[in-house]
């Protein structure tokens, strides 16, 4: 997950999860760049108080297959059509991959 | 004996005009010479709608990277129409019972599910590559309004709706069409032509579930907001009476051309941006 975080709770070694813009809408960071002492430095200078990045913990849950299985039936009640092509079954996995998430919480 | 559509009319015929607020600025923005210091001034003259476009004004789905702390900094961040935008947003929410609980249908549900709709549709909409995403938040935002005129007017009607669609699996707009005769995007249409809301905002209320009937110059916001309510309605952010998840049509997937993977490619930003806005939105 993103997060949105003030600009001073950033510590180096942290990633953008969303580009950082100006006010004119010029790209001063791109997203993925792993920040370090001198670009929060320099966010700062710019004025940007808030910035999204990659939350740390992501990808340290753990699910079991249990949790798998509830959230596909779950999801399957949801859906009354089939997804046949790969852009139904990305949506369909995505809900899966969310009510994964959600219960874990 | 009056029919159930012709009791929802009679209502929309008599429903609360847009408020003072909005009207106001609505017509001072006609004037292209118009300042800021006077939009600002109507904005200010509601208090609790200026405190919440100020908020919305520093949330992440705008993305600004420097505090806005005044009703001016937002307009001069904003621009007009999107101030415009959420002052209506704000305004329609407040016009509403707040309280009311129909089995599991609740307003503040429901707007969550409207909010989240309207940040997913300016997700999708950047990624279809469209610059121009005036009013898609707004739009995303109202395309329900039908379901809360139901749900507002005619709750025990409606209550045998909800319960239709969950025992007979059916979604709700057919559920709708077999118990009242009409469903919420007709019902919505007529709203949105009573409070002379912009036609591309009438034809996503209208046609958010049938987007290939649109051939006007609206079709892309149609298309966008129909994938965006079912991508909303997949990840179950707020809830929108519907436990039915719409399939996407085919032919507008096509034809925007998006990558398979588009949802998975937007979903975080989509959800931290709706937890932050709907808290926003929503908080009294």
């Amino acid at each position: 997950m993103a997060e949105y975080v003030g600009i001073d709770a950033v510590t180096p070694g942290q990633k953008l999860a969303k580009p950082v813009y100006n006010k004119f809408k010029q790209v001063l960071l791109q997203e993925g760049v792993e920040l370090d002492e001198k670009n929060i430095k320099l966010l700062k200078i710019w004025g940007v108080t808030m910035v999204y990045i990659e939350s740390i913990n992501e990808n340290k849950v753990v699910f079991t297959e249990d949790d798998i299985e509830d959230a596909k039936k779950y999801v399957r009640q949801m859906f009354l059509w089939e997804p046949i092509t790969l852009f139904e079954k990305s949506l369909f996995n995505l809900a899966i991959e969310h009510q994964i998430k959600i219960r874990n919480k | 004996m009056a029919s159930v559509a012709d009791k929802i009319l009679a209502h929309i015929n008599n429903l609360p005009t847009l408020p003072t607020v909005y009207s106001a600025i609505s017509e001072a923005m006609q004037n292209p010479l118009v300042t800021t210091d006077e939009i600002a001034r109507i904005i200010s003259s509601d208090q609790s709608t200026a405190f919440k476009v100020i908020k919305v004004a520093n949330s992440a789905y705008y993305g600004f990277t420097t505090k806005i702390d005044t009703i001016s900094n937002a307009i001069f961040y904003l621009v007009f129409n999107e101030i415009k935008n959420l002052v209506l947003a704000v305004s329609i929410m407040n016009m509403f019972s707040k309280n009311k609980l129909l089995l599991k249908f609740k307003p503040v549900d429901f707007w969550a599910h409207s909010i989240a709709v309207g940040v997913a549709s300016r997700l999708i909409g950047e990624s279809v590559g469209n610059i121009n995403l005036d009013n898609y938040f707004l739009a995303g935002v109202l395309h329900d309004i039908g379901k809360l005129i139901f749900f507002e007017y005619i709750s025990d009607e409606y209550a045998n709706v909800l319960t239709y669609s969950e025992e007979s699996a059916v979604e709700i707009r057919e559920a709708e069409l077999k118990i009242l005769g009409i469903n919420h995007q007709t019902i919505g249409g007529l709203v949105a032509d009573q409070w002379k809301l912009p036609s591309n905002i009438k034809n996503v209320i209208r046609y958010h579930h049938n987007p290939n009937i649109v051939t006007s110059a609206d079709k892309l916001m149609v298309s966008v907001i129909h994938l965006a309510d079912i991508l909303v309605k997949s990840l179950c952010l707020g809830y929108s009476g519907d436990n039915f998840v719409p399939r996407p049509d085919k032919e507008i997937v096509a034809n925007l051309k998006l990558p398979d993977d588009i949802f998975h490619k937007i979903y975080n930003i989509l959800v931290a941006e709706f937890q932050q806005t709907s808290a926003m939105l929503l908080s009294n």
